[in-house]
């Protein structure tokens, strides 16, 4: 195993960034405005920041020409998405 | 309402700060804070901590991949197990009482206190020597090569920390630090980067049944995962220049008093 991914490096912290500042503003206004419902779609953001940072890694080792780790990448992130979905599903109704 | 939201975005800095100085997720001090400090039932401070821990790990995991100090391959095939285990500790948490989950969380704090104090505790030369290797240094071609071994016993360790941080709502880094640096001989400092890489994934793994249960609640988890994000952030720049020793000595105080807390909430004796 090697500790450098240069594409990597890059774009993974990028998706990281984008996802959580969009989200804080999110929150932000949520909590300003006294909307709860703008704070949860803000909390809802920050926890599918996750979700962009995967893809991010199965394109990523994809350009790499790495097919085995694009695989168990996308293999994360389905997981990932079963569980979002299994939460939505059970869950009884949303939050806010 | 305002002075509470204030005294949320304070608290969460304060955890976020902590957290980054003393290398944790931050929900081993979200929850006693939320449970202890503002009266949150147990299962809801989870839920909230566990967003917040996302948050935490942000500003620290993009500054550590930049840097190529995570193990990006190795993360993603131990999330493999991390986020089965998250996804199933959260729909369980559902189904388990408070007094269990303050049961779970008073271990774990013993555990942390226990371990925390050993360090502090040892002299600089007796300690393992990779965790004297400064987790700021440059890397590339000074990296140290490694070649992680077992794979198929840290998947498994990587299950149980996933179910550990969705019950919870820590990070689950106390887990999987031990097992890349003990199960798999990776170097201390890729096992922390690796290990803030993958928190993030985790916990969002976990936060979804909280999230869709209606466990947290928006305008206190709003204002704490701003108040974390602020803190974290100012943490990760300040920790290279502060010495932790007297923080850490402070730190296995708090932690075992809420050991001592919610071991008696376990017990029936206190609420």
């Amino acid at each position: 195993m090697t500790l450098r991914v240069d594409y990597l490096s890059r774009w993974l912290p990028a998706a990281i960034q984008v996802g959580t500042l969009v989200s804080a503003v999110l929150m932000l206004t949520g909590v300003l405005l006294g909307i709860p419902m703008i704070a949860w779609y803000g909390l809802l953001l920050l926890t599918l920041t996750p979700v962009l940072q995967l893809g991010v890694a199965v394109v990523g080792f994809g350009r790499l020409r790495e097919p085995r780790y694009s695989l168990i990448a996308a293999v994360v992130l389905t997981l990932l998405l079963a569980a979002l979905a299994a939460a939505a599903l059970l869950a009884p109704g949303l939050g806010g | 309402m305002e002075i509470e939201l204030l005294l949320l975005f304070a608290g969460g800095a304060v955890a976020g700060l902590l957290g980054a100085l003393l290398g944790l997720g931050g929900g081993v001090l979200i929850v006693p804070l939320l449970t202890l400090g503002f009266g949150e039932p147990l299962s809801r401070a989870i839920g909230t901590s566990l967003v917040a821990v996302v948050a935490t790990t942000a500003g620290a995991a993009a500054h550590n991949l930049r840097a190529g100090r995570a193990d990006v391959r190795l993360g993603l095939t131990l999330e493999i197990g991390t986020v089965l285990g998250a996804a199933a500790g959260g729909l369980l948490a559902g189904f388990l009482s408070e007094r269990v989950l303050a049961g779970l969380f008073a271990g774990l704090m013993a555990y942390l206190a226990l371990s925390l104090l050993r360090r502090s505790l040892a002299p600089a030369d007796d300690r393992d020597i990779a965790e004297q290797v400064d987790p700021m240094a440059p890397d590339g071609a000074t990296a140290p090569s490694y070649r992680a071994r077992r794979l198929p016993w840290a998947l498994g360790g990587s299950v149980g920390a996933g179910a550990a941080s969705a019950l919870l709502g820590v990070g689950g880094g106390t887990v999987k630090v031990p097992v890349m640096r003990l199960v798999m001989r990776v170097p201390m400092h890729v096992a922390t980067a690796t290990s803030n890489f993958m928190i993030g994934v985790t916990a969002a793994a976990g936060a979804y049944a909280y999230l869709f249960r209606g466990d947290i609640e928006p305008m206190v988890a709003a204002p704490l995962a701003l108040g974390v994000l602020s803190g974290a952030s100012v943490g990760a720049r300040v920790a290279p220049r502060v010495n932790t020793r007297w923080l850490t000595v402070l730190f296995v105080l708090v932690a075992g008093w809420v050991a001592v807390e919610m071991g008696l909430r376990a017990a029936g004796v206190a609420r």
